[in-house]
């Protein structure tokens, strides 16, 4: 059974059902020895026997259910207590870190002004790039699905926004910009949050501006696929090696065909999956080196979580009363 | 108003790597600095020695600096703070800096950058503590329900999204006060454009600056707010963005 369905379980309520039962099946047998004392009933043996049958059944599957709640509620602390270790451990880095660079910071500031002062304009550069990328790789360890701050975004106007601003602020660009946004039948909403969202188009954008050079095209396409919306960003640039087409996302990846003096922290895409997978969503990639990249992040839609019959969990609300709300 | 040379500032952080040139750079800006190494220190340097300024490290020792910001606040000190941290958790929820800091700056900061805020929380200091806590923000026709995360003009409900709840939730609380396009960044977006190298993409500054602008106008238009005679919002070159009329609490 999928493991989401099983979170969901209402264990409580099932091992409150079992042991009602339990009890009523205790209760029947007491009053069938009262009313054989008082010789006013007489209950067969067979009678007796699919009784005790009964409370066998339900005394162990009560039993399973306790344990098995036991077990999930054992899981989510050991997870838990994982979590927890890891953030106190990046936290106590970037902090670490951060106080080691801005006394470096500092002291390069207060040194009396000897030699090239460009060696020390070299120094406050590097420090301030060193904290960037600390607080970058500190932002990326917390995108995690618990911690969205969730509304109903229609992506469409989100990424109409994100590509006016790079035609704008990137004149030289704006005519290679291209945007798709498929609205019929309804516009493509996702239930997302925002900041992160807009980040992660952002990112795809960015990354197919640079690794591509004019007059190509980049396309930004947003359209619904059954429960998702998938934003695809297409260009036709330097492409990445199909070996290294698996590691693109990890962080600080570079591909092998990038110029290393090319700026960047090699966290975009690294940042565009997390915030795909904490959404429940997916980011792929199809390339071809020289020809064209394109990266497809897919998100569920807002109308996946409320229409019927499209996960396991709908099903189980289905079964339970539709506790859903929306269309059913 | 020429507002360093007697100002108080209290700077609380254990690293004396950091506070040392820190102090000798404010004090040569005309400043008196107090130096607090851990939390207790701080809350009883901050409550006895009326400091005009507080800046915050967020993980000191006995007491970490959203601790010492919280049990101020709740004593009703107003003084401005200013943390040297990004407040992570705090900013996703509305009303923004919820644990009561007026700014906040990453690490590692230029000291000229330090200054900068240190200036700007000292012209805004308003003494208008209960407007952070406050559910309800009212002016003019405008309502703003903190805890429904609604917005009514004139009675009638308005659908915002969270980012122009909260641009509108910062720039109420700072009724009357320009808000530049970065101090906006930092407080709605939580983006500190003073830490990035800006070397990447030469584009990015004036990239977000646009985004600030391109929710100001939403913001406008659902608020019917016109830009050449605004009754709500106004934009002035140079300067920022400033909410014109007085917002009540209730």
């Amino acid at each position: 059974m999928n493991a989401v369905v099983l979170k969901r379980l209402p264990t409580g309520r099932i091992s409150g059902r079992i042991i009602m039962a339990f009890v009523s099946a205790l209760l029947v047998v007491a009053l069938d020895i009262v009313d054989k004392d008082a010789h006013r009933l007489t209950i067969s043996l067979s009678g007796n026997i699919v009784l005790v049958t009964f409370i066998i059944v339900a005394t162990l599957t009560g039993l399973s259910v306790i344990i098995w709640s036991v077990y999930k509620r054992k899981v989510t602390l050991i997870e838990q207590t994982r979590q927890k270790t890891q953030d106190d451990f990046v936290r106590n880095l970037r902090h670490q870190m951060q106080n080691h660079l801005q006394a470096i910071s500092f002291a390069a500031n207060h040194m009396p002004a000897v030699g090239d002062p460009n060696e020390l304009k070299q120094v406050q550069y590097r420090v301030k790039k060193m904290g960037e990328l600390v607080h970058e790789l500190e932002r990326l360890s917390n995108i995690r699905s618990g911690r969205l701050n969730t509304e109903i975004i229609d992506l469409g106007v989100l990424a109409k926004g994100i590509v006016e601003d790079f035609q704008s602020v990137r004149p030289q660009d704006s005519e290679r910009i291209a945007l798709y946004v498929d609205s019929v039948p309804h516009s493509p909403s996702i239930c997302g949050d925002e900041g992160l969202i807009e980040q992660m188009i952002e990112n795809l954008v960015s990354n197919a501006l640079k690794y591509s050079s004019p007059p190509s095209r980049v396309e930004v396409s947003i359209r619904e696929e059954e429960s998702f919306v998938a934003v695809r960003v297409a260009d036709r640039g330097i492409g990445i090696p199909q070996a290294e087409q698996d590691r693109v996302f990890e962080p600080l990846y570079r591909g092998s065909n990038v110029d290393k003096a090319s700026k960047g922290t090699g966290l975009g895409l690294a940042l565009a999956q997390r915030v795909a997978l904490a959404h429940g969503g997916s980011c792929s990639i199809r390339s071809e080196i020289g020809r064209y990249t394109v990266i497809i992040a897919r998100l569920p839609s807002a109308r996946a979580e409320v229409a019927p019959g499209r996960s396991l969990r709908s099903w189980w609300y289905r079964i339970r009363g539709s506790r859903l709300s929306g269309p059913s | 108003m020429d507002l360093t040379g007697s100002e108080t500032l209290l700077l609380a952080d254990d690293e004396a790597a950091i506070t040392d040139p820190l102090l000798t750079t404010l004090t040569r800006h005309g400043y008196k600095v107090l130096v607090a190494r851990d939390g207790d220190e701080a809350l009883q340097q901050a409550r006895h020695s009326h400091p005009q300024v507080v800046i915050l490290d967020i993980e000191m020792p006995k007491r970490d600096g959203f601790d010492v910001c919280r049990s101020l606040r709740r004593e009703g000190i107003d003084t401005p703070i200013i943390m040297l941290t990004k407040i992570t958790n705090t900013l996703s929820k509305l009303g923004s800096f919820e644990e009561g800091a007026d700014d906040y700056i990453i690490k590692p900061f230029d000291e000229i950058e330090l200054l900068a805020r240190i200036r700007v929380v000292l012209r805004n200091k308003t003494g208008r503590i209960n407007m952070r806590t406050a559910t309800v923000l009212a002016a003019d026709d405008i309502i703003l329900d903190r805890r429904s995360r609604t917005v009514s003009v004139k009675g009638n409900a308005i659908n915002l999204g969270e980012k122009a709840i909260k641009l509108l939730d910062t720039l109420m609380v700072n009724y009357g006060f320009y808000l530049s396009h970065g101090e906006l960044l930092r407080k709605v977006w939580g983006i500190d454009m003073s830490m990035h190298t800006m070397e990447d993409d030469s584009f990015r500054e004036s990239y977000l600056e646009n985004r600030v602008r391109r929710q100001v106008v939403t913001l406008r238009d659902q608020l019917n707010d016109p830009r050449d005679k605004p009754k709500f919002i106004e934009t002035r070159k140079g300067y920022g963005y400033r909410f014109i009329p007085k917002v009540d609490i209730r």
